[in-house]
């Protein structure tokens, strides 16, 4: 882009259910499934298989599904039953995944399946994270309509959010697919708990990924994820290689990972395998699902795990889930603290950039832009 | 089989009391479990018949007299008398069936029957009877009737106006949401499974059928389902209810589970019966093993999926995994 200021107001509003402009769709009842030829698993004896798409690497027996719920073994093969099952789409500013150096100020056409391939004990979207397809209602949205959906509601993007895309692995590769045909990029929204294969697999189809790092700490993940974070950390390291635009989200608990220490040793990590320049937001909890015994993040906390991060060295911090209006929400030069991109909640105000420098001191600021 | 107690039908002249029946997990190890006179903390009934099965199907008569003769032996009176005795006043009885398997490897519908209408029209105590699993689709691919029948109804968590609790509950280190049919609409209930090898779990008994009571049980197949199929039984919906549990082992898989496998279909013709549900599956794991040998496979902790979970079970206070303290009636007819 060449040297462009502008001063521009976005008026998302809230992300609401979006009734209508998909017709003609079916709307699902409960229990009918839909079912598409997994990729990434391996076929077994006795009509067993072995899914490769997280590292979980679910051994699943004929008439059973995998941890997450939405692929299933049916006589030796493996499919994905949520294809095309969208539980939940609504029309998010890209700032809401949050994504801060990608298409500041535009919306993001956001799609879930349900299920998950974590449990975490704080999931804000536990009602179909953690449920099974037959139990929830869901509209038959092809990839192709989804691309269309997300040009007619002037989305610059596809999300695959609100759940964990890794398990609706294929129907998020297809719809990428689609909606690059009709110059719709895709952004995907995930937890990081995925193999290397289909991660770089994916890197290559999709143009921005964020991963929510949830702690540093492996009895973190066991105990409060039903999982574990060396995977996680791998495919940090993994999606920053493939060069694919990656932000990384930090959601701060109240006494479970805001230790600075903790968020030290974290930052330095990051430091060393993926360098300084990759977006980290410290965001605010809420109590809900199965932490509801904690109070909500305070402010300061996630304002000192930001310094903690500035102090280590990481250049682009933010905070999330605080007052709008608040300084941690823009986006400053580093070398000369110029605020090339000023937003207050989910909207953006300004975006004060030079061909991606900033225009005071020529420094180039990483991401994607145009 | 590998147990190193066990008693035969030739015992039975010694068990001539009714066991005080228990009414929930905790006083299920000395109550309906346990046997003051053969000082052990469980007791399990194996009633076998040769000739239960004709051409594969079995005969409802013979399945019918098999099962009293199992309660009978289990609680030492007549078997209407035990059925009074094991629900009391309570109203709504569930039977916890499994379907997964489809036609040929679900909870057969004449074992089922023949208890849903012991319950429900013989003791005079007006039970209704609730058989179910998780859907309509897998009942009817069982070969179940979704319908209801004088005192007898037959459905499903997903049939209309059923579904799940709105709430979590915890299960341990998972959260599920129980299906309403354990909770609301049920007083007690049997766990009435199948006897079966399980690919992840190594065999799946009564415990691991309350799989199909949780809107979730995806999440719980980790590492062999343990201590999973644990921290599920331990939630108080179910040992608050749980009264008898019955694995239909009339026709099972030694292998290749828990999908039918018609190479590893094994025509046991027995029903395994007991209160202890700990005990219930480690018998029947003594017997999966034993057929497993006797076919040439390997043990199952060669396979790498030893059932943990039951003697995790058993030292989390659930019941007795330990075998010399089962009390094993076996009764064999017709050979
Ligand atoms: S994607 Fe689902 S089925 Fe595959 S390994 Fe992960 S949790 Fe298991």
């Amino acid at each position: 882009m060449r040297r462009r200021r502008f001063l521009r107001t976005l008026c998302m509003g809230t992300c609401g259910v979006l009734g209508s402009g998909l017709a003609p769709h079916t709307v699902l009842a409960q229990g009918e499934q839909f079912h598409k030829e997994a990729m990434f698993f391996e076929k077994l004896s006795d009509q067993r298989i072995r899914c490769l798409v997280c590292p979980r690497e679910c051994m699943v027996d004929d008439f059973e599904r995998g941890y997450c719920g939405v692929r299933e073994n049916i006589g030796g093969n493996y499919y994905s039953v949520v294809y095309g099952r969208v539980c939940a789409y609504h029309v998010d500013p890209i700032e809401k995944k949050p994504l801060f150096h990608f298409l500041p100020g535009t919306t993001a056409f956001s799609i879930a399946t349900v299920g998950c391939n974590m449990e975490c004990k704080f999931c804000q979207n536990w009602e179909i994270s953690q449920e099974r397809p037959e139990n929830v209602d869901a509209t038959d949205i092809p990839p192709g309509k989804i691309a269309e959906a997300a040009g007619r509601y002037g989305s610059s993007t596809i999300a695959y959010t609100y759940t964990e895309p890794t398990v609706f692995y294929e129907y998020m590769i297809d719809s990428a697919t689609e909606g690059h045909l009709k110059g719709i990029r895709s952004v995907v929204i995930t937890a990081g708990y995925i193999k290397r294969e289909p991660l770089e697999r994916l890197a290559g189809e999709v143009d921005a990924i964020k991963i929510d790092l949830k702690a540093y700490s492996e009895d973190f993940y066991e105990k409060m994820c039903s999982s574990s974070l060396q995977p996680v950390l791998d495919a940090i390291v993994v999606a920053r290689e493939s060069g694919v635009w990656l932000e990384i989200v930090y959601l701060v608990i109240p006494t479970l990972n805001d230790d600075e220490g903790q968020i030290d040793l974290m930052c330095r990590w990051l430091l060393d395998h993926v360098g300084d320049d990759v977006p980290i937001h410290f965001t605010r909890f809420y109590p809900t699902y199965r932490l509801k015994n904690l109070p909500g993040t305070p402010v300061t906390s996630v304002e000192r795990a930001r310094q903690v991060a500035l102090a280590r060295g990481m250049k682009y911090v933010y905070v999330g889930n605080v007052p709008a209006g608040h300084p941690g929400e823009s986006t400053y030069c580093p070398h000369c603290g110029h605020v090339v991109v000023k937003r207050t909640g989910y909207t953006v105000l300004s975006i004060d950039l030079d061909e991606g420098k900033c225009p005071a001191c020529g420094t180039a600021i990483p991401g994607v832009w145009t | 089989m590998g147990m190193t107690r066990r008693r035969f039908l030739t015992d039975l002249a010694a068990l001539s009391a009714c066991f005080p029946l228990s009414t929930g997990l905790t006083s299920n190890l000395l109550a309906g479990g346990g046997d003051a006179s053969s000082g052990k903390m469980s007791k399990v009934v194996v009633v076998r018949d040769a000739g239960v099965l004709k051409d594969g199907q079995p005969l409802p008569d013979v399945v019918s007299s098999m099962l009293e003769q199992g309660l009978e032996n289990l609680f030492g009176c007549d078997a209407v008398e035990a059925v009074r005795g094991i629900f009391g006043n309570i109203e709504q009885v569930g039977i916890k069936i499994n379907c997964l398997g489809g036609r040929p490897l679900a909870t057969r519908k004449e074992v089922t029957y023949a208890l849903a209408d012991l319950i429900a029209n013989r003791t005079g105590n007006d039970y209704r009877v609730t058989i179910w699993d998780r859907s309509e689709r897998e009942l009817r691919g069982a070969g179940y009737e979704v319908a209801t029948k004088g005192q007898i109804r037959c459905l499903a968590t997903d049939s209309r106006g059923i579904g799940y609790e709105r709430s979590i509950r915890e299960s341990g280190n998972v959260g599920s949401k129980f299906s309403r049919l354990l909770t609301e609409h049920c007083d007690a209930v049997i766990s009435l499974a199948v006897l079966k090898d399980h690919g992840i779990a190594g065999i799946s008994g009564c415990m691991k059928n309350f799989y199909g009571a949780i809107h979730n049980p995806n999440k719980y197949h980790p590492n062999g389902c343990d201590p999973y199929v644990a921290d599920l039984f331990r939630s108080d919906v179910i040992t608050t209810k749980h009264r008898l549990s019955i694995v239909d082992g009339l026709v099972g898989i030694y292998s290749g589970g828990p999908g039918y496998k018609p190479r590893y279909r094994w025509e046991f013709k027995g029903l395994i019966i007991g209160t202890d549900p700990v005990a219930v599956d480690r018998i029947c794991l003594e017997l999966i093993e034993e057929k497993r040998k006797q076919m040439g496979k390997p043990p199952l902790k060669d396979d790498g999926r030893f059932p943990q979970y039951i003697f995790t079970a058993g030292s989390s206070g659930i019941g007795c995994s330990d075998i010399s303290d089962i009390d094993l009636i076996e009764i064999t007819r017709k050979v």
